[in-house]
């Protein structure tokens, strides 16, 4: 199974830093953007009704964003489209993006503004391009141990999973969540015309293996990071989420 | 977090909505005020929202924490995306202080306010402001905008908006207030009166006036009168 699919190699969409800081503190979030980036957002949201900040900029081929609000904090990387997954594909392939999201993200952790943290999270959404549903079945198959697919009589296929582990870090009481959810995706750009002749179809189909992970640590902890441990922490989610992306979801 | 003391005497039962309930909570104190709960099964069932008792109990050894259980089969959660006992995707993590105004809201229904009494509500609304800042202010306009808040709760809602000492929030607090001075229900303008005359700013004095001149009910109307008494000895410092 393993070199089987070491055949395959996913490509990122979106990648995702949450953090959750501790309750009832202020956020002094200012110099983030410049002091991680290195110069200023392109553009700066302030919602103050909602107490939210949202900072942005093109990255690559996709945009990087800050978003701080009373509740959390996330740095999140992702294509522009709303539909990520047409018109070139992802970000780029998982690894390299991941890298360089995963450089801007230690950064972060080095800042004395960061506030104390009480859980940290890591996001992706990776795809995989395929000829068809069928073969994404059979994809996916080959991913998940737990599940008997039968590809070719099989559609509208998801499959979502949470097995928690225990971390490998000296932090008692701290569990991970691997919350994953496996599906094959198929895009189809199509054009309204406004005569109301029906739609035109104006790119070709696209299909994809679509695995969406979210790995966190568990809101039970009732504990909070030091700074001097971020690093190894999310270093620990970002693991978990490249083992799961190199064999499937394994216990 | 960790609860050495599960036993707690139910302040409300209001299932299939939900529950209010004191618990007494012993040992180091959580960082996690909202936590979600899942079966022996790993499905999802509830949101605990843990909000300390303050107030009325400081007592180290002994802390009483307000619990707000949001379950997960309600309707409301059923109109909202797809979610899980464990997910930090954002579009999850922004529906759960809206859950819970909610549930805090429909817990209110069933409590009698008075004047100077403090409340389940009332302690609730602080937490949820202190908790949540500009986002719960926001929440609470949404909501009432809704229409679909008890009058009688959000009357209170109203006032506490007024009462509370959250001074990062004092702004967008006050101007929520002033939008319910024109509303169409009087129970809600004088709420917001209420909230008004507790903020004690005499810089909504001609916001008020207004609204004195276009009252029509009688009784909100003196309240108006002595509130403006009220704001204009606070402007002279008498």
């Amino acid at each position: 199974m393993a070199s089987d699919l070491s055949q395959f190699h996913w490509e990122a969409v979106a990648l995702r830093l949450t953090a959750f800081p501790e309750p009832h503190i202020e956020i002094d979030s200012g110099k983030w953007w410049e002091l991680v980036v290195g110069n200023p957002p392109e553009q700066r949201v302030e919602q103050p009704r909602a107490g939210q900040i949202v900072e942005l900029s093109t990255l690559g081929n996709g945009r990087l964003e800050l978003q701080v609000n009373p509740v959390s904090l996330t740095w999140i990387h992702q294509k522009n489209e709303s539909h990520p997954e047409i018109g070139g594909g992802a970000l780029g392939e998982f690894r390299s993006v991941r890298e360089e999201f995963c450089a801007l993200i230690g950064k972060w952790f080095e800042l004395d503004s960061v506030p104390n943290l009480t859980r940290l999270a890591f996001g992706a959404v990776l795809i995989q391009p395929v000829r068809d549903r069928e073969e994404g079945l059979e994809r996916l198959d080959k991913y998940l141990s737990a599940v008997t697919l039968d590809p070719a009589h099989s559609t509208d296929f998801s499959y979502q999973i949470n097995r928690r582990r225990a971390s490998k870090l000296d932090i008692k009481g701290l569990a991970i969540n691997r919350l994953t959810k496996w599906s094959v995706t198929h895009y189809q750009s199509l054009m309204l015309h406004p005569e109301g002749s029906g739609f035109q179809t104006v790119a070709p189909t696209e299909n994809y293996v679509r695995l969406d992970i979210d790995i966190n640590t568990i809101p039970e902890f009732s504990g909070e990071f030091q700074r001097s441990l971020l690093p190894s922490v999310f270093g620990e989610l970002v693991e978990l989420g490249i083992e799961i992306a190199a064999k499937g979801d394994v216990p | 977090m960790s609860q050495t003391n599960t036993d707690f005497s139910p302040l409300r039962e209001l299932s299939p909505y939900g529950s209010l309930s004191w618990i007494d909570h012993e040992g180091p104190a959580s960082k996690q005020d909202v936590i979600t709960r899942s079966d022996q099964f790993g499905d999802p069932i509830y949101i605990d929202a843990l909000f300390e008792r303050r107030k009325l109990d400081d007592s180290s050894s002994n802390r009483s924490v307000l619990r707000i259980r949001v379950p997960l089969q309600s309707e409301t959660v059923r109109l909202s995306k797809e979610l899980t006992t464990s997910s930090t995707a954002p579009d999850f993590l922004s529906v759960i202080p809206t859950l819970i105004f909610q549930q805090m809201c429909v817990a209110a229904e069933n409590e009698v306010f008075e004047h100077g009494m403090e409340s389940v509500f009332s302690l609730s609304m602080d937490s949820f402001i202190e908790l949540y800042q500009g986002l719960a202010i926001r929440i609470i306009s949404d909501s009432l905008a809704s229409n679909r808040v008890d009058k009688a709760v959000a009357m209170e809602t109203l006032h506490q908006l007024g009462l509370s000492e959250h001074e990062p929030t004092c702004d967008t607090r006050k101007d929520l207030l002033l939008q319910h001075l024109s509303s169409e229900v009087a129970m809600i303008r004088y709420g917001a009166m209420y909230g008004l005359s507790s903020m004690d700013d005499p810089g909504v004095i001609p916001e008020i006036a207004k609204a004195y001149k276009q009252e029509t009910d009688p009784y909100l109307k003196k309240y108006m009168s002595a509130a403006l008494e009220q704001l204009r000895e606070t402007l002279s410092g008498a």
